[in-house]
């Protein structure tokens, strides 16, 4: 339970949860901001990028965009390794790839940091509703989506880009029932909507708002109909979306991809049912995650999940309660974008806007596997450079006696779970060593090579 | 091979490999191949190499009839004199001698005015219908060339389908056992200060399952693809000087040491970026398009020397998502277009240039016209250099016939 709801459990997570329960547990990670995760955040407070405004970062750092990427990058690494609001964190990775923003250019990523602060943070456990309208008076999703250039006046036909997404990515799905005719009228509807280009902040243009022929002459989308209000009819129509039965059955469904399996259908019950908690409370998130926890699909799946890079990696920083320097900030700044690069998942670098996916398909390919073995044969050799391993942590005060001791407290305390016999001997064979053999001081120097192999073997791929 | 575990490591996993098949059955595609060569394979490779960022085809097979092309691009165009000559209507870019020579020698075969129907001027939208071979298109979910490979068989053979990168690209996407790596030189085992050998043996233990989910199926396809890189003593190096120094030498270096290697290589796909030449495009003597056509005519010349000896086995096809605005912006660059130029490569092709040629009179939107479907041109190579018995089914929703084809396998 606790692999899926967090980056990964530690001993001192574990212990937590065995001292309150596991519902009080969940209680509270559903309640993110009663717990003050001010360490956390003086972590990343030297990242002056992600509190800029747009027009700041256009100033200070001209075209340097893998600066502003690689710190957005390392935040959400860092707060995901070590945010005591590990649930928050997975629910803001969740909607950063619901909402997925390309920062292929200028000026995307001036306009993402905002979006990150203003957009996805405040709204990751609120209601959908809110959530969606925010991203809709995103800079950075109409510049990334060309809402922000769509005009209806005159002659001008508005752009569809981010009509479409809305409808087919963000809410209703691809099949929720509207046709080329309603993506063109959505298009205008949200015509005028767009971005002030000097300060970067969202412009509502009523001189590019037109409506169409069609709406104005009482057509329909999905079922709602303007009332000639501007950007009120856009308010309306985007509220409309949230609500409707199709788009509670896909976010629902997508969630519970990602908190139960890849092979959830949106058919299933399991959707259905948080489908209509959904609709119940008014868009809320917290309850719609509360159910889904509280079904069996959910306690049935656990070890379901691959675990994608942006999941290993703080997963593996936790097990092997790694230490950063924020005063190393630059430097762990790339070495984690770069590290995030080399497992193909370069955070904030996905250009289509369906976000990374999130079965586990997608990640695994013989490239990709021995990608993240090496990955593991650096973090636990301490071969990067701002991240260092606190084996002694790993190892805790219990006695040992043998090295086979010493493996099974590795396996026990990386992976939270019974090892296979099997690979508790391959381990042993390819430490040279026998279960019996007593603990020497000098074996310490197994911890590195030993802590790899248990997070190169299949349960800590997995969650 | 590095080491005592390797051996052992191999020979156990073979024998379980036997009694998985025996039990299982053919049925079961979970099971990593571990026979070197192309015994089970079409003994076909193609290639793509994909120009990423949209290719001005205008500057490299150049239109010197046409007076727009000149009075369009008064300081980015390739005067008439300096052209590599190769049809009355057009030349080469003087930068590439090695494009050259392959066209004269009937390797080459050029299509301008080509590329992908849909208007898009999006670079990832136009790439993602490229290659998922479907414009206009998002619901199918595979890549052209995934589908293709599934089509040909349901060999799992690790080395069968690579792409040259972190992340496999979208062509190869729903490819199951394609591989995506930067190169054989660091597609090995980081040891840190650990035997390298020792690591992949006690992963071989790790992951002996003869059950294997998919977590244990590409950890069985990993350890057997080190082996057989191994086995086949590609330990692999730094591409050589004369590919140039070009994500496209380093690719295709990568993908002629597989193909030399007999290690079942068919497919292969390799990036080369950096064509979105907004500003400052330079001049057919100097300046960005100038250094990569030059690093695009190392590349290319190398691998076709490097893979020369394998006959009509090898198709190399070079494609981008568009060309360029054919007008030069204040920039001196150009904004993105639509037609751009493909490039078919192989020993017993019919080389020269294929295709219409609309023209620059009429554009389209400002850009050359897309008259060459893409798709005709890659039909035309699975159907008779890939071994494509259905090539239609490869781009669902494009109707053609093979009497359409234009040709230059012929």
């Amino acid at each position: 339970m606790v692999k899926r709801l967090t980056s990964g459990p530690t001993p001192e997570l574990v212990e937590h949860v065995e001292s309150i329960g596991v519902q009080a547990f969940i209680a509270e990670q559903l309640d993110p901001f009663s717990l003050d995760d001010a360490e956390t955040e003086a972590l990343i407070a030297g990242f002056a990028t992600l509190t800029m405004d747009p027009a700041e970062l256009r100033a200070t750092y001209g075209e340097a965009r893998r600066y502003i990427v690689a710190e957005l990058t390392t935040a959400a690494v860092l707060r995901a390794t070590y945010s005591v609001r590990q649930l928050y964190e997975v629910m803001v990775d969740f909607w950063t790839n619901h909402f997925n923003i390309y920062l292929r250019d200028q000026p995307e990523f001036y306009l993402k940091p905002t979006d990150d602060r203003l957009v996805i943070r405040p709204n990751a456990m609120g209601r959908f509703a809110d959530l969606l309208l925010a991203s809709a008076q995103s800079p950075a999703m109409l510049t990334y989506l060309d809402n922000a250039t769509s005009r209806a006046d005159g002659e001008h036909v508005p752009n569809e880009n981010y009509a479409r997404e809305v409808m087919e990515l963000h809410t209703v799905g691809v099949d929720g029932g509207y046709d080329e005719q309603d993506v063109a009228e959505a298009a205008h509807v949200l015509s005028g909507w767009s971005v002030d280009r000097r300060s970067g902040q969202f412009v509502f243009r009523p001189d590019r708002h037109d409506l169409g022929e069609s709406l104005s002459a009482g057509g329909d989308i999905l079922g709602w109909r303007p009332s000639g209000e501007g950007m009120g009819d856009g308010i309306a129509f985007l509220e409309h979306l949230a609500r409707l039965p199709q788009t509670a059955e896909r976010i629902c469904w997508k969630l519970a991809v990602r908190f139960i399996g890849d092979q959830v259908g949106p058919g299933d019950d399991v959707v259905q049912s948080t489908a209509s908690v959904y609709s119940d409370n008014d868009t809320a998130i917290v309850p719609v995650l509360e159910h889904l926890f509280d079904s069996e699909e959910f306690w049935d799946s656990m070890g379901a999940k691959v675990r994608r890079p942006a999941d290993l990696v703080p997963a593996m920083m936790r097990a092997l309660q790694v230490q950063v320097d924020p005063t190393q900030g630059e430097g762990l700044a790339r070495d984690v974008t770069t590290g995030m690069e080399l497992l193909g998942q370069p955070l904030f670098s996905w250009s289509p806007p369906t976000g990374f996916p999130d079965v586990g398909g997608a990640w695994m390919n013989a490239g990709a596997v021995l990608t993240r073995w090496n990955a593991a044969q650096m973090i636990s050799s301490g071969s990067v450079g701002a991240i260092t391993p606190d084996f002694s942590a790993v190892i805790g005060d219990e006695p040992m006696e043998t090295v086979g001791d010493l493996v099974d407290r590795f396996a026990h305390r990386l992976l939270f779970e019974e090892i296979d016999p099997g690979d508790r001997q391959a381990i042993l064979d390819g430490l040279g060593k026998g279960a019996a053999d007593p603990l020497r001081p000098e074996d310490e120097l197994l911890y590195p090579q030993l802590a790899a192999f248990v997070l190169e073997s299949h349960p800590a791929q997995v969650r | 091979m590095t080491g005592i575990g390797t051996i052992s490591t191999t020979r156990r996993r073979f024998v379980a490999g036997i009694g998985a098949a025996g039990v299982l059955g053919a049925t079961h595609a979970w099971l990593p191949r571990l026979a070197f060569g192309q015994d089970s394979g079409s003994g076909k490779t193609l290639v793509q190499l994909f120009l990423r960022g949209g290719q001005d085809g205008l500057s490299v097979v150049v239109p010197h009839q046409e007076d727009q092309y000149y009075s369009l691009r008064p300081s980015i165009s390739v005067p008439p004199s300096a052209i590599l000559p190769l049809t009355e209507q057009f030349g080469l870019h003087p930068a590439m001698p090695r494009f050259k020579e392959l066209y004269d020698a009937g390797h080459l075969v050029l299509v301008p005015a080509a590329g992908s129907p849909d208007p898009s001027r999006s670079h990832f939208d136009a790439m993602d219908f490229m290659e998922r071979g479907t414009p206009g298109s998002k619901t199918e979910p595979d890549g052209w060339l995934a589908r293709h490979l599934k089509a040909l068989g349901t060999d799992t053979n690790p080395l069968r389908a690579v792409g040259i990168g972190t992340m496999l690209p979208a062509t190869l996407r729903g490819y199951d056992s394609a591989i995506a790596m930067q190169g054989l030189e660091s597609f090995a085992i980081t040891g840190r200060g650990f035997d390298p050998a020792v690591i992949e043996a006690t992963l071989g233990a790790i992951y002996d399952s003869s059950d294997p989910d998919l977590v244990e199926y590409q950890a069985q396809q990993t350890l057997a693809t080190l082996e057989n890189i191994e086995g086949a003593g590609l330990g692999g190096s730094p591409a050589p000087e004369r590919y140039g120094n070009s994500d496209a030498g380093r690719g295709l270096w990568e993908v002629a040491q597989l193909v030399n290697a007999d290690v079942g290589l068919e497919a292969a796909c390799v990036d080369f970026g950096g064509w979105d030449l907004h500003e400052s495009l330079g001049t057919h003597q100097a300046g960005r398009m100038h250094d990569q056509v030059v690093d695009l005519d190392a590349a290319v010349g190398s691998f076709f020397d490097d893979i020369a000896a394998r006959g009509d086995s090898v198709t190399l096809v070079m494609m981008s998502e568009f060309g360029r605005r054919v007008a030069e912006n204040a920039s001196a660059g150009a904004d993105h277009g639509h037609g751009s130029v493909m490039a078919v490569l192989g020993v017993g092709l019919t080389g020269g240039v294929y295709g219409e040629w609309p023209g620059l009179e009429v554009l389209d939107r400002g850009d050359v016209q897309v008259v060459n479907d893409y798709r005709l041109v890659l039909a035309e190579v699975l159907q008779n250099r890939c071994a494509s018995a259905d090539p239609a089914a490869v781009f669902p929703g494009y109707s053609f016939e093979p009497g359409d084809y234009l040709g230059f396998t012929t």
